[in-house]
């Protein structure tokens, strides 16, 4: 495979990005509104305790700037497919000698990096100074972190990858990846951390790929989770990841055969 | 280079035949007559119901990533340029996908933004192009690489004279250079101008397959002579003709090529008149294929 049309993709979308500033700024004033209205809520739920069911206001206050932090960056262009199946240009992507799915993750990835750099640092900055932020566990966990934090945008946009193969049949697929996106916003922690979700629905989420897209490596930050457990939260990652692409793959290979076979 | 065998799909009903390397093919047919179709199954995105396709020797549909760096194809309707790129981005895309050499890219780019005059354009998102412009921008696209198949459909449209001849001008270049083209148009005049071979459809059958010599020997080997006179009337009674008109000192003979050369009926009429001007007109393709389909009809 050749490496560099994908960087020529990435490079692309991250110098497109930067184009549209005022979005841009609208994106981490978004971030840091959302970040400050949730810590308030959960402030007054608190109530002035330092700690519910073991779970310390720092600790939340944590989660939510990770998550929301990891968020801001975590770019998936749910529409990819089904823009260019609207407009036709499916066919000439499909006669590119490129992959299509590298193209739409190289495309993903370098909003992603535009956005790390440029939304994610300042946005972190600031909740950092003005909210405040729990040192992570140790060097490194903080390391195993970056790395769960990896495979939980790998999950994200596996998620996204398998969704978007229902516009080979839906004429319209903002249905769909309005439910998945409800889905991963109550139950990837993003919103609520999980650690108040009732016992059995920890269980129920844990055999979902959710959690392990913002709340495992925010355990790991936390150092909630040691050892077997963080062994267990890659596996769990990784397992997602390929079960999911296999799966968008599968259909991507119906939806295509359908492109060939009636034409659309 | 390029082999139908026996294919059905859609409205296409076994399409059986063999196009050259070389060859400029002109597809032409009335709405509907599977013109789009038959290119779909030649550049490998639409898979046929039976039969078979071959695109050098391989399968298009099996084959697509293997076949898209010899292929460039131009499609009615289906943007090549994405709305949110300049049409330089675009340009620069297509050099990195194929791995354009720097050298190979400048020469080309220069080349083809000269012939069809869209340089003014680089800077310029698509959507801020009017059709023809957009057009101009997609022909250079298509035109940007050395490929041995070009498949353009409708490539005329919204294009003015200027543009349509600087589309045929390319298309002869890219013959010269041994390349294959497949051309489809409603436009049967400018078909007939750049194409070796002609291809009829007509409601998914192929009507006819051949060259435009052919086409015209078979379907209808008109022509139309045209004669300015000063002296008397000419008489022409002992050549067989298919209709006359006489208009003040101006006559009109139609008659079958097949029948009559278009010398006996010169030498006919100045052995026995004085002739001003004459001129010598054969039937237009588009004429051809209206009275052809007429009569089968």
């Amino acid at each position: 495979m050749k490496i560099s049309p994908y960087m020529a993709f990435a490079k692309k979308s991250f110098l497109q990005k930067s184009a549209y500033r005022l979005e841009h700024w609208m994106g981490i004033l978004n971030t840091l509104i959302r970040l400050v209205i949730y810590v308030e809520i959960y402030r007054a739920l608190y109530g002035g305790r330092e700690t519910v069911d073991g779970i310390t206001m720092s600790m939340v206050t944590t989660n939510f700037i990770l998550s929301l932090g990891l968020e801001s960056f975590f770019v998936v262009n749910d529409y990819y497919l089904s823009s260019r199946l609207y407009d036709g240009s499916i066919a000439t992507e499909m006669l590119l000698p490129v992959s299509f799915h590298g193209r739409m993750l190289a495309d993903n990835l370098g909003t992603a990096a535009f956005k790390l750099i440029f939304h994610f640092v300042p946005a972190m900055i600031v909740a950092c100074l003005f909210i405040g932020i729990q040192a992570p566990a140790g060097p490194v966990m903080f390391g195993l972190f970056i790395l769960s934090a990896l495979l939980g945008y790998g999950v994200l946009w596996s998620i996204s990858f398998l969704f978007q193969m229902f516009s080979f049949w839906l004429m319209n697929v903002w249905a769909v990846m309005t439910i998945k996106n409800v889905f991963i916003n109550v139950l990837s922690g993003s919103m609520i951390p999980l650690w108040f979700m009732p016992g059995f629905m920890r269980t129920l989420i844990g055999f979902t790929p959710f959690e392990s897209i913002y709340f495992t490596p925010v355990q790991i930050y936390l150092g909630k989770i040691t050892g077997s457990e963080i062994i267990l939260g890659f596996a769990k990652q990784i397992i997602w990841i390929v079960a999911l692409l296999l799966l968008g793959f599968m259909v991507w290979q119906k939806g295509q055969k359908k492109i060939v076979v009636q034409g659309g | 280079m390029v082999l139908f065998d026996h294919v059905w799909k859609f409205n296409l009903l076994d399409v059986d035949l063999h196009i050259p390397k070389g060859t400029v093919l002109g597809v032409i047919g009335s709405s509907g007559s599977g013109k789009t179709t038959f290119l779909r199954l030649a550049s490998g995105l639409l898979e046929p119901y039976s039969g078979h396709i071959r695109i050098c020797g391989k399968d298009p549909v099996r084959s697509r990533k293997e076949i898209s760096e010899e292929i460039s194809v131009l499609f009615a309707n289906v943007p090549v340029y994405s709305d949110k790129s300049t049409v330089m981005e675009g340009l620069l895309e297509t050099k990195s996908i194929y791995g354009l050499s720097d050298e190979e890219f400048d020469k080309n780019l220069e080349h083809v933004s000269e012939m069809l005059s869209f340089r003014s354009m680089y800077g310029s998102k698509p959507k801020t192009l009017s059709l023809g412009q957009k057009r101009r921008a997609e022909l250079g696209m298509a035109f940007l690489r050395n490929v041995s198949l070009y498949i353009f459909d409708e490539p005329c449209i919204g294009l003015d004279q200027n543009g349509k001849e600087a589309f045929k001008k390319l298309v002869y270049e890219k013959k010269e250079e041994g390349a294959t083209l497949l051309v489809s148009s409603h436009d049967m005049e400018e078909i007939a101008g750049i194409a070796d071979r002609i291809l009829v459809l007509d409601e998914g059958k192929v009507f006819f397959y051949g060259s435009v010599e052919e086409l015209h020997k078979r379907l209808i080997p008109m022509e139309v002579c045209t004669v300015e006179y000063s002296g008397r009337c000419p008489d022409i009674s002992d050549i067989e003709i298919e209709k006359l008109t006489i208009e003040k000192n101006v006559m009109k003979i139609w008659y079958n090529s097949n029948h009559v050369s278009s010398g006996e009926v010169l030498e006919r009429i100045c052995e026995t008149t004085t002739v001003e001007s004459i001129n010598v007109r054969r039937t237009g393709l588009g004429e051809i294929i209206k009275t052809a389909e007429a009569g089968r009809k």
